[in-house]
């Protein structure tokens, strides 16, 4: 084409005319160089200095036992947070001041980020099922196997409601044939592949038994004689006449409603089962807990009263309640027999404790051995009272707002009217839950249940560890 | 083949190795349910990045074998064929590698400069199907030298002419026939050729004085003659540097894509 005889004037310009445009050659080096040195080369300069600086001030120092700093962060990050560059989307909201500083995860490079750069922060989470158990199709299973970051404000509580179901079954689906000492039963799905609800009991000895609902009847010792049948018949016998109690009277849920606060006696039993004194000195009532506190409050109340020059003026009388204007109450032991203060303490205390009071509740066995040397009620009848067992989950793994499902009747899920023994366990069955919850695929009636629904992955142990320590079986940490 | 052209080489060929990796590419993303949302770091993401950037790599390849006038593989006329579809396919395999997620970092800059370069692709893809015909139409058979010797026994036959008339139609002829063909470099794009000698001696000789004598009208025509054989040569210069101009942005983007590419790459592994 270029070929051009000399005689050709024109040739030379021709050829000029045909030569390629300028600039390709150059241009193309130079965003190739730009590119590298911008994205690339800067970016891992930078922070593989910042790197070695951050290694050098912390070699020095002692292992952390404390989360990572916001001084920390600002401290080691990668000059002018050039390798932000990189960044492969946003972060969740709730690591969004890391966003200035990869290296906060990313610790090492070329290395996938480790769980230890997790827990440089979450120090208390617990493992599930002990360090690095086995997932189906994933041999060592990190962190980053279910939290995968950079997925934008909210890509971890989503993936923490939604991502829970598929990764729960992988290993769930077929965890008793490959774990059979763990005693756990195969899932798949609420709807139809869960099993039934078991409940966690207090067994023989203080140990702990897994009972399958359904299977045998759920009881548990609690060391108390309470009716639930009784207390909700209606109009039974109030302090101020008759009244019908309801599971709201005795039962006060927890903050986050997830569970129930202890009943105590105080708040909840005393306004009907007064621990009064001869049941007419209202004012006048022995302490709950303690027996050796009982005893010696009655036992100084008589000698008081012994010593009382007129025992029949209410005022003078502790305790004595009258309405105005009506005759005072003199149809009592205390006002009808003045006299050795001893033998009145013995009679009051062995009625207050074997037919009035304590005995109502609790399981209540005279003893032969006398009271605490010292104590004012030592030479009074002695009494033990069987413990009662301190509350629990019964149900550790699963986890329940009574909030979510404040529009349901208590007793539409236990069966609270028909127990008349305290040692029942009133926990429902995975039949009721059915009626509405549906499993992974949602149903036209009904609400799309994943595992995450009911199930904590970390809590769940946390919350195992947290009853432990409520029952004494593990020493936290610290406390020894 | 007389009609085969880089679309349809080799009875689309290429076109049909395209399509297959392109259904192959939106099967398996279709089928595919990664836990965490599609994206580049699943299994299928990887696998797609794997195979973008050995297509990039290959199609930057092309730059190469497209020099080598003697031996490598295939002709490139082939190589250009499969480079275009490819090329095309690569938009497919590439966002689906992204998952549809984007954002203000190395990653989507690797892809936005990707798709950059398969537009100016497309565009050079356009430019070759088009232009060749419209320039071997203002050829006409002939080579551009032949066109450009035809101005040279234009400018014979003026001297002569004007040498009858007066001194100052030889001097008027003489600047004609220095007009420049085109503007050099980035400029020979545009139409306008400033201080264009012949362009002056037809409009001078037009408005003369004595533009109605005889041999003053043989030398306005043989002027304006070589005006449109001019333009003629003008017009295919320009058509020419228009169909590589495209290359100035095609090459320089496919570079800088490189850049990226092997950044993004970097990044990946560094902040894995």
């Amino acid at each position: 084409m270029a070929s051009s005889s000399p005689s050709d004037p024109n040739a030379a310009e021709l050829d000029a005319l045909r030569r390629p445009l300028r600039g390709r050659r150059l241009l193309s080096w130079i965003l190739l160089l730009a590119a590298l040195a911008t994205l690339a080369l800067v970016p891992w300069w930078l922070s593989s200095s910042a790197a070695e600086r951050q290694a050098d001030a912390t070699a020095a120092s002692a292992p952390r036992m404390t989360a990572v700093s916001a001084e920390e962060i600002q401290a080691h990050r990668t000059a002018h947070a050039w390798d932000r560059v990189w960044d492969a989307g946003p972060l969740d909201a709730a690591h969004s001041a890391l966003s200035l500083d990869c290296r906060a995860c990313h610790s090492e490079p070329f290395a996938r980020v480790r769980d230890e750069d997790c827990t440089a922060c979450h120090l208390t989470v617990t493992a599930h099922g002990g360090p690095s158990p086995p997932i189906a199709g994933d041999p060592a299973p990190r962190c980053a196997s279910c939290h995968r970051e950079h997925q934008g404000a909210q890509g971890l509580a989503l993936q923490n409601i939604a991502q829970s179901g598929p990764a729960c079954v992988d290993c769930h689906a077929e965890l008793a044939a490959r774990k059979p000492g763990l005693g756990l039963l195969d899932v798949r799905d609420f709807g139809d592949a869960h099993p039934e609800f078991a409940v966690r009991v207090v067994g023989d000895g203080g140990a702990w038994r897994k009972l399958r609902l359904g299977t045998a009847a759920a009881t548990e010792p609690t060391g108390l004689k309470f009716p639930h049948d009784a207390h909700l018949e209606a109009g039974i016998d109030g302090p101020e006449g008759p009244q019908t109690l309801a599971c709201g009277s005795c039962h006060r849920a927890t903050e986050d409603a997830l569970g129930f606060e202890p009943v105590r006696f105080e708040t909840d039993c005393e306004s009907c089962h007064a621990l009064t004194l001869e049941t007419s000195l209202a004012r006048r009532s022995v302490p709950h807990g303690s027996v050796d506190d009982a005893l010696s409050m009655i036992r100084e109340f008589y000698s008081f009263a012994a010593g009382n020059p007129d025992p029949r003026r209410a005022d003078v009388a502790p305790g004595a309640v009258q309405r105005p204007g009506a005759t005072p109450a003199v149809d009592t032991r205390f006002v009808g027999r003045p006299g050795d203060a001893l033998a009145l303490a013995r009679i009051e205390a062995t009625d207050l404790f074997e037919k009035r009071a304590c005995v109502v509740c609790h399981t209540v066995a005279r003893v032969a051995e006398s009271g605490p040397s010292g104590s004012p009620g030592a030479d009074l009848p002695q009494y033990r009272i069987d413990p009662v067992a301190p509350v629990h989950p019964w149900m550790p793994g699963a986890r329940f707002s009574h909030a979510a499902h404040a529009q349901s009747e208590c007793t539409a899920c236990h069966a609270a009217a028909t127990s008349s023994e305290a040692s029942e366990v009133l926990m429902p069955g995975i039949a009721g839950c059915r009626d509405c919850h549906a499993g992974a695929v949602a149903e036209p009636t009904q609400v799309r249940s994943d595992c995450g629904l009911c199930h904590d992955y970390h809590p769940a142990h946390a919350a195992l560890k947290e009853a432990d320590v409520l029952a004494g079986r593990l020493v936290p940490t610290g406390a020894q | 083949m007389a009609n085969d052209n880089i679309l349809s080489h080799e009875r689309l060929r290429y076109f049909k190795w395209s399509a297959l990796l392109m259904a192959a590419s939106i099967g398996g993303y279709a089928l595919d349910t990664p836990r965490f949302g599609p994206g580049g770091g699943t299994v299928l993401g990887y696998t797609l990045g794997t195979l973008g950037a050995l297509l990039i790599v290959w199609l930057l390849l092309f730059g190469i074998r497209k020099r080598q006038y003697v031996g490598g593989v295939g002709t490139v006329r082939g190589w250009l064929s499969a480079h275009v579809y490819l090329g095309l396919s690569l938009l497919v395999v590439a966002t689906l590698h992204t998952g549809f997620q984007f954002g203000w970092n190395v990653h989507t800059l690797a892809y936005g400069l990707m798709v950059a370069v398969i537009a100016s692709g497309m565009w050079g893809v356009a430019v070759y199907l088009r232009n060749p015909g419209l320039m071997s139409d203002l050829l006409d058979g002939k080579t551009l030298e032949q066109h450009a010797a035809a101005l040279g026994e234009i400018d014979g036959q003026a001297r002569a002419l004007a040498a009858t008339i007066s001194p100052r139609f030889v001097e008027l002829v003489e600047a004609s026939s220095k007009a420049p063909i085109g503007r050099p470099g980035w400029r020979r794009l545009f139409r306008r050729v400033p201080g264009c000698t012949t362009t002056a001696a037809v409009e001078s000789l037009r408005t003369d004085l004595r533009a109605s004598e005889r041999e003053v009208r043989d030398l306005f025509a043989l002027q304006f003659r070589r005006l449109q054989q001019l333009k003629r040569i003008r017009a295919y210069l320009r058509l020419r540097a228009w169909t590589e101009v495209w290359l100035v942005v095609h090459v320089p983007l496919s570079l800088a894509l490189l850049g990226a590419l092997l950044a993004h790459i970097l990044a990946v592994f560094t902040y894995w």
